[in-house]
């Protein structure tokens, strides 16, 4: 469904990502591993369409979607999480849902400066479905809140519900168990699990081995900008660049 | 040619006082990262304060002396007491403070001075020096000759002196400046101070060339915001090569197209600059970082 | 929804205005304060929802108020036709720069919007041939299928319904997904464009909107006094309405009301004192800022209302 050929990103002098192929199809949880400054999410970036690869291009059912912005994309079936927080502090956590929403309801300018009918009827409905989201990430609690009085872990489930409101074939998780305790991360597994559950494509980068290997089946291992290894979860454990580089490290922390 | 030269001249000078308001722009934005849109008043002040304290009797060079010491406490003054309590503060809200300072000023200048026009005695002589056909005041010599030393002094400053390597450092690297031991209050404090006496010196040199109110720094000031962000907002190289850029624009216009549209030339320039660069001609490239 | 009690009472407000106040010189000064308060919403939307600094407002106004002085007195336009025509233009206008100066960010926006209202302005003083240069010119009086509002008390209810028009019309907005789309990408542009939200055209279309607002405020003004001089497009003025809507709360339209009266009365009330004004003026805008940067309203509601200001 999403291919990358020989995608690289540079920065002034910094290259982030250096000619990397990779494909991922549908319906499975794809895993993004590799140290810090792998060029992780700017992976992310470049597929999103926050960044236009200076190398190589993006395609999406096999058309080349590189340089599109990020709106076009999300229209295309791409939604997101952030590794910084990206949330509206000054809405609650259910308008920041709605948000997610947007594509399904946008409307045109005078029907938003007079409230026609349809526009409240559509508003309505996308406020049930944002409840349901928030339930089904499980911060319902949480609806009236402003996101700025929330909790980080439950701020990280904002982001995952906004993006789940946009109804995406692939979701990308930047890093969403980072900062969680024990139980958190339990829980933010089973998620991830119930998300794959629903057919949707899921996009994971995470630093918890645990975590990865748990839930995914496909591993892309990213080191300096370059593809180190790539394959299902045993195989790249078994693979000993990828000990030498990642693993090992990380057991060593 | 004559005619060319003469645009050039006049060009020159107003752009070496653009660029000394733009420098103004540059170090206040660079130590704190607050646009001073009280800039204008600073050189207002110079031109005011030196014809008034002329006029009281004192000498040229103390009249001077006297309007930038009045322009450094005008500047250390809006940093005490408006810019250091709302530090913090959202991009939009320190705007309006710096708004609030320049209409204030304006305010006690206009009481105090009235609102009559003024012009300061030449520094040295009215008699034009003529050069290939076109004629040169003494005063614009006096113009180009300060701007050029206070330009140099700045290049010492930040480079050869520890408070302008602080200065330096903070605009590099906020927190990290910080952690070294440098004083963040203090460096802004200088800055003001700084950009304080680099507009009354401004002021000072163009009275006598452009006569001054109490509302003269309104224009100048904005002239200089537009030069600042030409060169790219925080270049302090940036600063003076938009200031010239600017000053040459405009005598060009007023020389070749249109005198009444003068004015409108910076702004003109800077939207079409904007459009195509959109942080300058000058300015750094870098995505920005998700 | 909740707006609806807001809108109900200020309706009620203003429909009681008029018997409250006995004077004909406080009905003007309550005149100014709607015409004002108008643009004042208008730029609000841009710079308090959508959080895009504007400094070059009145130069929409004074497209406005231009368009209704010289489509009449020298074009013969009737007066509705030249005040739709004056809102076309700006918005139109609005609709041309919005995409490559909206795309800047932070003072770079700030100086170019700057530079466009001084633009507009210096074109305005130029022009003296259609605008009568500096000095102004007289502006025939509205009339609309042949009612003309006359006296302060008629002017009264012309502006307020406007007013209230203005203040329901952008509550709708912000009650909207497309409002939503507005104060997120505010509050963060990568998340509002990772759902798809084009935010280059919810920034122009807002733009517009405030734009064509402006113009509606300049063009009653300009009927209402019956003179406008390029002093109405000026970068003063901009900064006025800025500190309108700045003073009185950024993201809410009570506080662009109230913005709006505390600043068309303070100079009112100052004006004897030649160069005192702008003292009190300019250290009101510091005092408010450093105490209040959220300004009046939003404070106050904070304070009193334990609950978040949205009307
Ligand atoms: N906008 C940018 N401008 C300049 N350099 C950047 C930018 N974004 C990323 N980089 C650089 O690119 C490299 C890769 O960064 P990236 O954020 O993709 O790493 P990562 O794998 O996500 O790391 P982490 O695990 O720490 O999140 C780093 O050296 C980083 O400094
Ligand atoms: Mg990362």
């Amino acid at each position: 469904m999403l291919a990358l050929e020989g995608v690289g990103m540079r920065f002034g002098g910094v290259q982030a990502l250096a000619g990397v192929d990779w494909r991922v199809d549908a319906g499975r949880v794809h895993a993004v591993i590799g140290p810090n400054g792998a060029g992780k999410t700017t992976l992310f970036n470049v597929i999103t369409g926050v960044y236009r690869p200076t190398q190589g291009c993006v395609l999406l059912d096999g058309q080349d979607v590189s340089g599109l912005p990020p709106d076009r994309l999300a229209a295309r079936g791409l939604a997101r999480t952030f590794q910084n927080l990206q949330v509206v502090g000054a809405m609650s956590a259910e308008e920041n849902v709605m948000l997610g929403a947007h594509l399904c309801l946008s409307q045109g300018t005078l029907a938003s400066l007079l409230h026609l009918p349809g526009l409240r009827r559509a508003d309505r409905e996308c406020r049930a479905e944002a409840l349901e989201w928030l339930r089904f990430t499980g911060i319902a609690e949480y609806a009236g809140r402003l996101a700025e009085a929330m909790p980080y872990g439950a701020l990280k489930r904002l982001e995952i519900a906004r993006a789940m409101a946009a109804r995406p074939r692939v979701l990308f998780l930047d890093e969403p168990a980072a900062g969680l305790n024990q139980s958190e991360k339990l829980a933010m597994r089973e998620l991830i699990l119930a998300i794959a559950d629903k057919g949707i494509t899921v996009v994971l980068v995470e630093h918890d081995m645990k975590l990865v290997m748990g839930v995914s089946e496909h591993i892309l291992v990213l080191d300096y900008g370059r593809k180190l290894a790539e394959g299902a979860a045993a195989e790249v454990r078994a693979n000993p660049e990828v000990i030498a580089a990642y693993l090992g490290e990380a057991e060593a922390h | 040619m004559a005619e060319f030269l003469q645009f050039l001249f006049s060009g020159v000078t107003s752009g070496s006082i653009y660029a000394l308001a733009a420098l103004g722009f540059a170090i206040i934005f660079n130590a704190s990262g607050v646009i001073n849109f009280a800039q204008g008043e600073f050189i207002m002040l110079g031109g005011m304060v030196s014809v008034f304290l002329a006029a009281a009797g004192l000498a040229l060079p103390f009249a001077v002396l006297g309007a930038v010491l009045v322009a450094v406490v005008a500047g250390l003054v809006l940093e005490k007491a408006a810019i250091e309590p709302a530090r913090s503060a959202e991009t939009v809200t320190l705007i309006i403070i710096t708004i609030g300072a320049s209409i204030l000023i304006q305010g006690v200048a206009q009481i105090v001075f009235g609102k009559g026009q003024h012009a300061l005695r030449p520094f040295s002589g009215e008699a034009p020096i003529v050069i290939g056909g076109a004629s040169l005041l003494p005063q614009s010599l006096w113009v180009l000759g300060v701007s050029a030393l206070m330009v140099a002094g700045l290049w010492l400053f930040f480079n050869r002196t520890l408070p302008g390597k602080a200065m330096l450092a903070v605009s590099a690297n906020r927190l990290g400046a910080e952690l070294v031991g440098i004083d963040i209050r203090r460096t802004w404090l200088t800055a003001f101070g700084l950009s304080g006496a680099l507009g009354a010196v401004a002021g000072a040199l163009a009275a006598p060339i452009t006569m001054t109110s109490y509302d003269a720094g309104l224009m100048l000031g904005l002239k200089g915001f537009v030069a600042a962000t030409l060169g790219g907002l925080g270049s302090g190289l940036g600063a003076v090569a938009g200031g010239l850029i600017l000053g040459l624009l405009e005598a060009m216009t007023a020389g070749y197209v249109s005198s009444a549209y003068k004015d409108a030339v910076p702004f003109v320039a800077i939207l079409l600059v904007l459009f195509f660069l959109p942080r300058g001609l000058f300015g750094s490239r870098a995505a920005e970082r998700v | 929804m909740a707006r609806w009690p807001w809108l109900t009472g200020f309706a009620l407000l203003l429909a009681a205005l008029p018997w409250a106040v006995p004077n004909a010189y406080l009905l003007d000064v309550i005149n100014r304060i709607g015409i004002n308060a108008i643009a004042v919403i208008g730029l609000n939307l841009v710079m308090g929802y959508a959080g895009q600094v504007s400094l070059g407002h009145a130069g929409f106004f004074g497209i406005g108020a231009y368009a209704s002085a010289v489509l009449t007195s020298r074009y013969g336009w009737p007066p509705l036709a030249a005040l739709a025509g004056g809102m076309a233009g700006a918005g139109a206008l609005a609709f041309a720069v919005a995409r490559p100066i909206l795309r800047l960010k932070g003072h770079y926006l700030a100086m170019a919007t700057l530079g466009l209202g001084i633009i507009l302005s210096i074109v305005i003083t130029n022009e003296a041939g259609f605008t009568g240069g500096p000095d102004g010119m007289p502006v025939d009086a509205l009339s609309v299928a042949g009612f003309s509002p006359s006296g302060e008390r008629q002017w009264y209810f012309v502006i307020a319904v406007c007013l209230w028009c203005a203040a329901w019309l952008a509550g709708n907005l912000v009650d909207s997904p497309m409002g939503r789309a507005l104060r997120a990408l505010h509050g963060s542009e990568p998340a509002a464009r990772s759902v798809g939200v084009d935010t280059a055209r919810y920034k122009a279309r807002v733009f517009v909107i405030a734009a064509v607002l402006a113009s509606l405020s300049g063009s009653l003004f300009a009927h209402y006094v019956g003179f406008v001089t390029p002093q109405v497009a000026s970068f003063m003025h901009s900064i006025e309405l800025v500190t309108m809507a700045v003073v009185g709360g950024l993201a809410s339209i009570g506080g662009s009301v109230a913005g709006a009266a505390l600043l068309t009365v303070l100079p009112q009330a100052l004006a004897e004192f030649e160069g005192w004004e702008m003292v009190a003026f300019g250290a009101l805008l510091i005092l408010v800022m450093v105490l209040m940067p959220r300004g009046l309203v939003p404070t106050l509601a904070r304070r009193f209302g334990g609950a978040r200001a949205r009307a």
